[in-house]
């Protein structure tokens, strides 16, 4: 009888806490909120695009053809290719779609000149992914992902997402935003690109 | 000894500060979910679909059980599920000595600090020491209750 208390008792104060988690959860802001459920890896999604040879058509996909030029010659059966910072800085400069994987407070401090924010901690992550396929951009677009460089693995996670969206020209900028800072290139600050 | 661990003072003592360890514990997590669940997901322990709706009630049910057990309300409830967390913590700090995967705790902080690997892995067997301390605290807030009644009956 006192083991059901308890074990009552247990149940009573755990309904309270999910009760709670899930109000906080929905009116906390969304750099400060989770979806219920994420995807962190690739197996947790479903590709929804094309093959590299699907979407070729485009004439003015994945960028200027100096662009495509200058990028390394990746595998497109993998989801992305570590490159380093000269290379990233080339791509950036050719007009790469740069991506910053970090919270978004990291970024609002400081990030490369023209990357869109793509925090894959928070809520709103798939939203902003959901939002490069409503702006049309090609799969075959060139993107350069970053994070904060050294143990960081958030650039990979988002690139796996990005790839099973269908997106296949991806690099991964492996030592990040620091190394960015340490050669003494341009930083934008606040919430635009 | 035995009289000891039953000691009411202690108990209340024991019970008290474990509380207040568990809400200065869950408070980083309960303000940041979205850090807590970059930790969780570093363990490489839990399936992807799993990782956000532990990072979003973890740190409330550390929260809610903290403050019962200070407040004294549903105490021994609160220390069953305060001693069941306490086992999932140390197990899943062993897993991943075990199998060589350093990591930032996540216990009292969702900031990630750079270490070096020996350093993280020091600090993980220091962590699961502390958490096998909480425990016989958790047992001590759990139990005690158990035995006074056994005794009084």
């Amino acid at each position: 009888m006192r083991s059901k208390q308890v074990v009552g008792e247990a149940a009573l104060l755990a309904a309270v806490s999910i009760c709670l988690a899930g109000i906080y959860n929905l009116m906390a802001p969304k750099e400060r909120s989770l979806a219920w459920i994420g995807h962190y890896s690739a197996g947790d999604l479903q590709p929804q695009a094309a093959t590299p040879e699907a979407s070729a058509s485009s004439p003015t996909a994945g960028g200027s053809k100096y662009l495509r030029t200058i990028a390394p010659p990746k595998d497109p059966g993998l989801p992305y290719l570590e490159v380093a910072g000269d290379v990233a800085q080339r791509l950036q400069a050719a007009g790469a779609l740069i991506i910053d994987a970090r919270r978004s407070d990291a970024y609002e401090r400081g990030h490369i000149p023209g990357a869109r924010s793509i925090a894959i901690w928070e809520r709103d992550a798939d939203e902003k992914i959901g939002a490069l396929q409503k702006e049309a951009i090609p799969f075959e677009q060139v993107m350069v992902v970053y994070c904060s460089g050294g143990d960081c693995e958030d650039s990979k996670i988002l690139s796996e997402k990005l790839g099973m969206t269908g997106f296949y020209n991806i690099y991964v900028y492996k030592e990040g935003f620091p190394d960015w800072e340490r050669r003494g290139l341009p930083v934008h600050r606040g919430n635009t690109p | 000894m035995s009289r000891l661990l039953h000691n009411h003072w202690l108990s209340i003592l024991v019970r008290i500060a474990l509380g207040i360890i568990f809400v200065i514990a869950a408070w980083p997590k309960v303000y940041d979910p979205p850090s807590f669940a970059h930790m969780i997901w570093n363990y490489k322990i839990l399936p992807s679909s799993w990782i956000n709706p532990m990072a979003i009630v973890l740190p409330w049910l550390e929260m809610v059980c903290g403050l019962a057990l200070v407040a004294g309300i549903h105490r021994r409830g609160a220390a069953l599920l305060v001693t069941g967390m306490l086992l999932v913590f140390i197990a899943a700090l062993l897993t991943d000595i075990v199998r060589d995967i350093p990591v930032n705790c996540g216990c009292f902080s969702v900031t990630p600090v750079q270490r070096s690997h020996e350093e993280l892995v020091a600090e993980m067997k220091a962590d699961t020491l502390r958490d096998l301390g909480m425990l016989l605290m958790s047992f001590q807030a759990l139990l005690t209750r158990v035995t006074w009644r056994a005794e009084t009956l």
